[in-house]
């Protein structure tokens, strides 16, 4: 019998799914127990990544996209999240990361920076406009979250960034 | 007949274009930018040629590198596109100098459609209403009353330097003219350094409405009806159709009679858009003119069976129209979906990455024109659209239905798609009703925001499938190690050097 701990995307606690694979032979076959209620499904994998379920007398092709612990599964039009926690499931992250994380002006999303509107040790207000970026003929303006000063800037005019890079780090004045 | 055209644009317009040369046997040169040295586009040319740029998308702009390349190729023609070199009068004017045949409107026509202000003036000159304003002095109180209420209530008084709000201010009725005027005065100078302000008819909940026009040279122009795009966020528009539901008989005759009288009033040839606004009486303002093929000219194509592309190349060579007006007729009803990279839960912020599976929709009377497959990558250096999916129905109901059902078939993973808002968007009651306007995603942004919904199915498959992985990893990982262990050399013969000694 195998254990999986499923946290599925937006939801807190993980789920816990167990399989047991029903007949020795047939490893399409499969007893799925899901909290306290159980299904006997059928899951067939015609493709890296492609596949069909079985159950409850319907059947659903289904694509499945795998990084690392992310799991993604596209079924009946809708794409759903999950994040696959093995026994230790790790913290997210700790109060000291956290609490950092706060402190940074992150790009939220893939980009340019096209124009730095501070310099280090400049003060600023709440919704400050602080960097510019821009991002597939679009541009966004990153303001300050609250009021504070720039302690340090990551990031140069011109250069490209990916998603979540650390563009400068704020703290409270 | 061209016997060689380049196309001077990359995704999924280029894509589109080369399958209708192809199909009249011309051809086909693609070019590239260093971004795109592996793009899909390249795949549709017999030839294809590197452009040099400081950036991806700068290198789909220069002119004198384009046209050289055309000279230098033996090129007849360039079909510009939509975006990039498409509107532009000095590419235009440059190909007719070295002798290639621009695929598009002439450079007057394209410079007087490209002066908003002229072309407004020139629809007026024929008549065709455009959104009423007025600019002058406004410290002369009793003359800006007569002025706004000859515009009408409810006015916009707005900055002359404006942009994004700023110096904007709605006036309901008479008595709050002064004090709006004031509010933006200040606001405009403070934001623009620059107090000017003009009265204009606002327009609440407006309708996006334009119809496609088509000339040849020889003076015959024709309307190929129209296509609403109410639907839009940032300006950018995400689902048009056609026929607008919010047109009768009548205000169809009149809005695409009074497109014609633009289009022939700044002398244009080739495809071309007249945009309107229409108000919730029904009357409709005058725009602009988008002098290019535009990137939902498809819903025009399946509306009625014509290759808008294959007319452009045909009214470029000197050909004339090869119909009448009156032989156009719509019989069906068409809607277009744009799928873009974006994250519609994140205030529609674009999305990069690989595409890991792409999986169109197969259908009767459903069309997808993309510029992606499974294993392209997104980047942030070109516009976000990955694909077109249009339908088309007997009536407005079946191509919703045959929409939703496309839509929930079509299968992008790897990059966040909108495919799922879309579904929202084209299920939502008012929607269905044909009660569209150009906030509609802003009035209804709460019901067409995701539902977190929960599947059964999904977490059961995601169990599954990592189980399985895992289950292959580490078959992975043996198979490794005794691929070691087999390479290690068991053959006297292969360890010959100590064999020999031996001997």
């Amino acid at each position: 019998m195998i254990r999986a701990l499923i946290r599925p995307g937006g939801a807190r606690e993980p789920v816990e799914v167990t399989l047991e694979q029903l007949e020795r032979e047939d490893r399409r076959r499969w007893l799925v127990r899901l909290g306290d209620h159980h299904a006997e499904v059928t899951f067939e994998m015609s493709a890296p990544g492609v596949g069909r379920l079985e159950m409850g007398g319907r059947s659903w092709p289904f694509y499945v996209l795998q990084r690392e612990t992310n799991v993604q599964v596209w079924i009946d039009g809708a794409i759903h999240r999950f994040e696959r926690l093995d026994r230790s499931p790790a913290r997210r992250s700790s109060p000291a990361t956290e609490a950092a994380l706060e402190n940074d002006l992150t790009a939220p999303m893939p980009g340019t920076i096209r124009k730095i509107n501070a310099t280090v040790g400049q003060r600023f207000e709440a919704h400050q406009p602080l960097i510019i970026m821009e991002s597939m003929k679009m541009e966004l303006t990153l303001s300050a979250p609250r009021a504070g000063v720039v302690r340090q800037i990551l990031c140069q005019e011109g250069q490209l960034v990916e998603m979540g890079a650390v563009l400068a780090e704020l703290e409270k004045a | 007949m061209f016997q060689k055209v380049l196309i001077a644009n990359r995704g999924e317009i280029a894509i589109r274009i080369a399958a209708t040369l192809q199909q009249m046997g011309i051809r086909v040169a693609a070019v590239y930018s260093d971004a795109d040295a592996n793009a899909l586009h390249l795949l549709s040319a017999e030839e294809v040629y590197r452009l040099c740029g400081e950036s991806a998308a700068k290198s789909y702009l220069n002119i004198e590198q384009i046209v050289g390349l055309a000279l230098s190729h033996g090129v007849d023609a360039i079909h510009p596109g939509y975006g990039f070199l498409s509107e532009n009068a000095d590419f235009a004017q440059a190909c007719s100098d070295a002798g290639v045949t621009f695929i598009g409107p002439s450079p007057q026509a394209l410079r007087a459609a490209g002066d908003k202000i002229l072309a407004k003036q020139a629809a007026a000159q024929v008549g065709v209403p455009i959104v009423p304003s007025w600019s002058g002095e406004v410290a002369d109180s009793r003359r800006v009353a007569h002025e706004a209420a000859q515009i009408g209530f409810p006015l916009l008084v707005k900055a002359a330097a404006g942009g994004g709000g700023k110096g904007m201010r709605v006036v309901q009725k008479e008595r709050e003219l002064q004090d709006a005027l004031g509010a933006a005065q200040r606001e405009a100078a403070a934001a623009f350094g620059d107090d000017r302000v003009f009265l204009e008819k606002y327009i609440p909940r407006p309708r996006h409405v334009e119809v496609q026009v088509f000339g040849d040279t020889h003076g015959n122009i024709v309307h190929m009806y129209e296509r609403e795009c109410s639907i839009q966020r940032r300006h950018q528009k995400i689902v048009e159709e056609s026929p607008s539901s919010a047109l009768g008989p009548e205000l169809r005759a009149a809005l695409c009679e009074a497109a014609v009288r633009v289009a022939r009033s700044i002398g244009y040839t080739n495809a071309g858009t007249v945009e309107f606004l229409l108000d919730e009486s029904g009357r409709f303002y005058f725009l602009e003119v988008n002098a290019r093929l535009q990137v939902e000219h498809p819903v025009t194509e399946l509306l009625l069976r014509r290759d808008l592309v294959e007319l452009q190349v045909a009214a470029a060579r000197g050909a004339r129209l090869p119909f009448q007006q009156d032989e156009l007729r719509p019989e069906e009803h068409v809607l277009e979906c744009r799928v873009y990279a974006e994250d519609a839960n994140a205030g529609f912020l674009p999305a990069t990455g690989t595409i890991e599976h792409f999986v169109p929709p197969v259908g009767q009377g459903i069309r997808v024109d993309s510029g992606v497959v499974t294993g392209s990558s997104v980047s942030v250096h070109f516009d976000p659209l990955l694909a077109k999916l249009i339908v088309q129905g007997r009536t407005r109901e079946q191509a919703i239905e045959k929409m939703l059902w496309a839509l929930r078939r079509f299968v992008i993973m790897g990059v966040t798609t909108n495919i799922e808002f879309l579904q929202r968007l084209i299920d939502h009651p008012e929607f269905r009703a044909g009660n569209l306007h150009t906030h509609f995603l802003e009035e209804h942004s709460s019901a067409l925001s995701c539902r977190k919904s929960s599947s059964e199915e999904a977490l059961i498959i995601a169990a599954l499938a990592s189980h399985r992985a895992g289950v292959r990893h580490a078959a992975a990982l043996q198979r490794d190690s005794a691929d070691d262990f087999a390479a290690m050399p068991t053959d006297p013969w292969q360890v010959a050097g100590a064999w020999r000694m031996l001997q």
